[in-house]
C-alpha cells in the first residue's frame, strides 16, 4: 500500500511538472526579451535586423531582441507550441498546419509573396524537358513547406502524383543529394537554388503558379499569449517591417544591401535570391484587400488541398481562417 | 517465492494502470492542450485509422515491415561480420591489435554525427540507413565476442589439446560454445543499439518506415500519430528483446549452470 502511495506521488508530481511546463511561459506581464524566429534568407526581417530598425525600436522599450534561425517553418511551429519564440517567419503552408492543429497563434504579416525565389529545378542533361518526363523520377522537397505544396499542385495538374517518388529532405540535404547525383529534380527555395541552377534549370517557379492564381507566401505568426498581452509591441514590430517594405520600393538598393550583408551574400546574389518575390507595403495590402480577402482565399485553397492529400486532418473553414488572420495591425498601418 | 513474484507483477501492472488513468484525466480535464498530449481515445482511434487507411498512402504494416527489415538486415550483417572478427581477435593478438583500437574509436561516436557523411558516401537510398544501423550494432557484438573468448577456462583448452585436438577443433568445440552466452548478450545489446538508431536512420530522405512516420507527423504537428508510432516502437522493442531471450534460453540452455 505504501508503495502504491509512493507511485501515486511520483505520478502526481510528474503531472504537476507537465502542467507547469505548459503554463510557465504564458503572459509574463513585463517583457524583457522578444524572441524572433527567422529564416536564413534575404527578406524584410534580415534587412530590418541589419539596419537596426528592430533593435532600436525594442531598445527604446528596454527589451532585448533575440533571433533564432530555423531551416523552415516546421521547427518554428514547434517552438511556437512550446512557447520558446514570440514571432516566427515561415511559409504559409506551415501557417495552415498551425491553424489546423489549433496552435495559439495569429498571422499578422505577409513578408513576401513568393516569386522565382522558389521553383522546381531539373538537372541539365537529365532528359527532363517537360512535366511528363518527371514520371518515374525522384523529386526532393522539404515536406510541409510551400515548395512541397507548390510541387504537389503541379504534379496533380499533370496527373503525376502517383508516378513520381517524393523525397523529404532539408534544404542542405537537397544540395548534397543533387551534387551526388542522387536526384535530378527538386522543388526548393533560395539560397539552395543558386548552386543547383549552375547545372540545372527551372521547369516551373512559384512566380508561374502565382500567375495561375496559386499564391504562396512567407508569413509572420505571433504567439497568441504574446499578442493578447502586448498588442502595442506587435504593432511596433510591424511598423519596422513595413518601413523596409516601403523603402524596398523607393530605395531598393539600401534594403537589398542590408539583407545581403545580414546573410553574408554579395549584393547581386541577394538581388537574384529575392528575385521576383513581392514585398507589399501595409498600404498596398489594405488597398488590394490582400489580408482580408485575397490571401484568406489562398489559405482556404491551400488548406483544402492539404486536407485532400491527408497531410492535415481537417481543412480550416473560412471562419477559422478569418479568426487566424489578425489583419487589424496591417490596417492601422495602412491607413496612415 | 512465487507469491512474491506475483506481487511484483501486480505493482508493474498497477503502475501502468495509474499512468493510463492519469493520462486519461489530464486530457479529459483539458489541463494540457491536445497538441502536447492527445487523449488515449484519440490515440486509439488514430491507430485504427492508420491500420485501415495507412499513413501517407502507405499501409501501416508496410511502414512497420520496412523498419524491421532495415533493422534486422543490419543486425544480421553485424552478426556475420562481428562474431568471426571478435572471436579471432579474442584469440589472436595480432588481429586484436589491428582492429580493436579502430572499433574502440568508432564505438562511442553517436551515429547521427557521421550520418550526414554516410549519406554523402553511399547516397540516400537503403544502403546508408542499413550501414548506419550496422555500425551501431557492430561494436557490442564484437566486444562481447572478445570477452567471451578471453573468459574461456584455460584448463578446458589445455585438456582438449592434451587429448590431441587440433587448433581448429579447439576453436569450434571448446572456444566457440564457451563464448556463446556472451555472444548472445552482445547480440541483444546490439539489437538495442540499432533499435535506438532507427528513427535517426529514417530521418533523411525516407518515404516510409515507422521512424519516418513519426518525423513526418511532427512536421504537421500530428501528435496523435507521433504517439501511435512511439508506442509501436516501444512495444516492438520489448517484444524483440523477449524473443531474443527465448532463443538464447533454447540455444545456450547451459548458460549460468556451469
Amino acid at each position: 500500500m505504501r508503495k502504491t502511495i509512493k507511485v501515486l506521488a511520483v505520478v502526481f508530481s510528474l503531472l504537476l511538472i507537465m502542467t507547469g511546463c505548459s503554463n510557465r511561459k504564458n503572459d509574463p506581464k513585463k517583457v524583457s526579451e522578444v524572441r524572433i524566429g527567422i529564416l536564413q534568407v534575404p527578406n524584410d526581417v534580415a534587412a530590418a535586423r541589419q539596419l537596426n530598425y528592430l533593435k532600436a525600436y525594442f531598445d527604446k522599450k528596454h527589451i532585448q531582441t533575440k533571433y533564432i534561425i530555423f531551416d523552415s517553418g516546421v521547427d518554428a511551429n514547434k517552438a511556437l507550441v512550446s512557447g520558446d519564440i514570440d514571432f516566427a517567419t515561415m511559409g504559409d503552408t506551415n501557417g495552415v498546419v498551425a491553424m489546423s492543429s489549433k496552435i495559439d497563434a495569429k498571422l499578422i504579416w505577409v513578408n513576401d509573396v513568393l516569386g522565382n525565389n522558389e521553383g522546381l529545378v531539373v538537372r541539365n542533361g537529365s532528359g527532363i524537358k517537360d512535366f511528363q518526363d518527371l514520371a518515374g523520377q525522384k523529386i526532393a522537397t522539404p515536406f510541409a513547406s510551400t515548395s512541397h505544396y507548390s510541387l504537389m499542385m503541379t504534379l496533380k495538374k499533370y496527373n503525376l502524383l502517383d508516378k513520381v517518388s517524393l523525397l523529404d529532405m532539408d534544404t542542405q540535404d537537397i544540395v548534397a543529394a543533387w551534387n551526388r547525383g542522387d536526384i535530378s529534380a527538386a522543388y526548393t527555395w533560395q539560397p539552395t537554388l543558386t548552386p543547383m541552377l549552375k547545372n540545372g534549370h527551372f521547369l516551373i517557379t512559384s512566380e508561374n503558379l502565382r500567375n495561375q492564381n496559386r499564391v504562396t507566401a512567407n508569413i509572420t505568426l505571433v504567439r497568441g499569449g504574446f499578442e493578447r498581452s502586448h498588442p502595442e509591441l506587435v504593432k511596433g514590430l510591424l511598423q519596422q517591417l513595413n518601413r523596409t517594405h516601403q523603402e524596398m520600393q523607393t530605395d531598393s538598393k539600401k534594403i537589398i544591401t542590408a539583407a545581403s550583408k545580414q546573410n553574408d551574400l554579395g549584393y547581386n546574389e541577394a538581388k537574384s535570391q529575392i528575385g521576383t518575390s513581392e514585398w507589399l507595403t501595409a498600404k498596398q495590402m489594405v488597398d488590394q484587400k490582400f489580408l482580408t480577402e485575397t490571401f484568406q482565399e489562398q489559405l482556404y485553397i491551400t488548406g483544402r488541398f492539404m486536407a485532400q492529400q491527408q497531410t492535415i486532418d481537417h481543412a480550416p473553414t473560412k471562419k477559422e481562417i478569418s479568426n487566424f488572420v489578425a489583419s487589424n495591425y496591417v490596417e492601422e498601418l495602412g491607413d496612415k | 517465492m512465487k507469491a512474491r513474484k506475483k506481487h511484483y507483477w501486480g505493482i508493474t501492472v498497477a503502475t501502468w494502470l495509474v499512468l493510463l488513468v492519469v493520462w486519461q484525466l489530464v486530457t479529459s480535464l483539458k489541463i494540457t492542450p491536445e497538441i502536447l498530449l492527445p487523449s488515449p481515445e484519440k490515440v486509439i482511434s488514430t491507430f485504427i485509422n492508420l491500420s485501415k487507411y495507412g499513413y501517407n498512402g502507405i499501409p501501416l504494416w508496410y511502414h512497420f515491415m520496412i523498419t524491421m527489415v532495415r533493422l534486422l538486415s543490419a543486425v544480421v550483417l553485424a552478426i556475420i561480420t562481428a562474431v568471426p572478427l571478435g572471436l579471432i581477435s579474442g584469440r589472436i593478438r595480432i588481429i586484436y591489435s589491428m582492429f580493436d583500437s579502430i572499433i574502440q574509436f568508432i564505438r562511442p561516436i553517436p551515429p547521427l554525427a557521421y550520418y550526414t557523411l554516410l549519406i554523402l558516401w553511399v547516397g540516400i537510398g537503403e544502403t546508408s540507413k542499413v550501414v548506419l544501423l550496422y555500425l551501431a550494432a557492430f561494436a557490442p557484438i564484437y566486444l562481447a565476442c572478445i570477452s567471451g573468448v578471453q573468459k574461456v577456462n584455460d584448463d578446458y583448452i589445455k585438456s582438449a589439446e592434451s587429448l590431441g585436438a587440433t587448433p581448429r577443433q579447439v576453436f569450434f568445440h571448446v572456444i566457440f560454445p564457451s563464448a556463446l552466452p556472451d555472444i548472445f548478450t552482445g547480440i541483444r545489446t546490439a539489437v538495442g543499439m540499432a533499435y535506438t538508431t532507427v528513427v535517426a536512420a529514417e530521418m533523411v530522405a525516407a518515404t516510409y518506415g515507422i521512424g519516418w512516420m513519426i518525423i513526418n507527423a511532427s512536421k504537421y504537428l500530428k501528435s496523435d500519430v507521433m504517439f501511435v508510432g512511439i508506442i509501436i516502437l516501444g512495444i516492438t522493442g520489448v517484444a524483440l528483446d523477449q524473443f531474443l531471450k527465448v532463443i538464447e534460453r533454447k540455444i545456450v540452455f547451459w548458460s549460468g549452470k556451469s
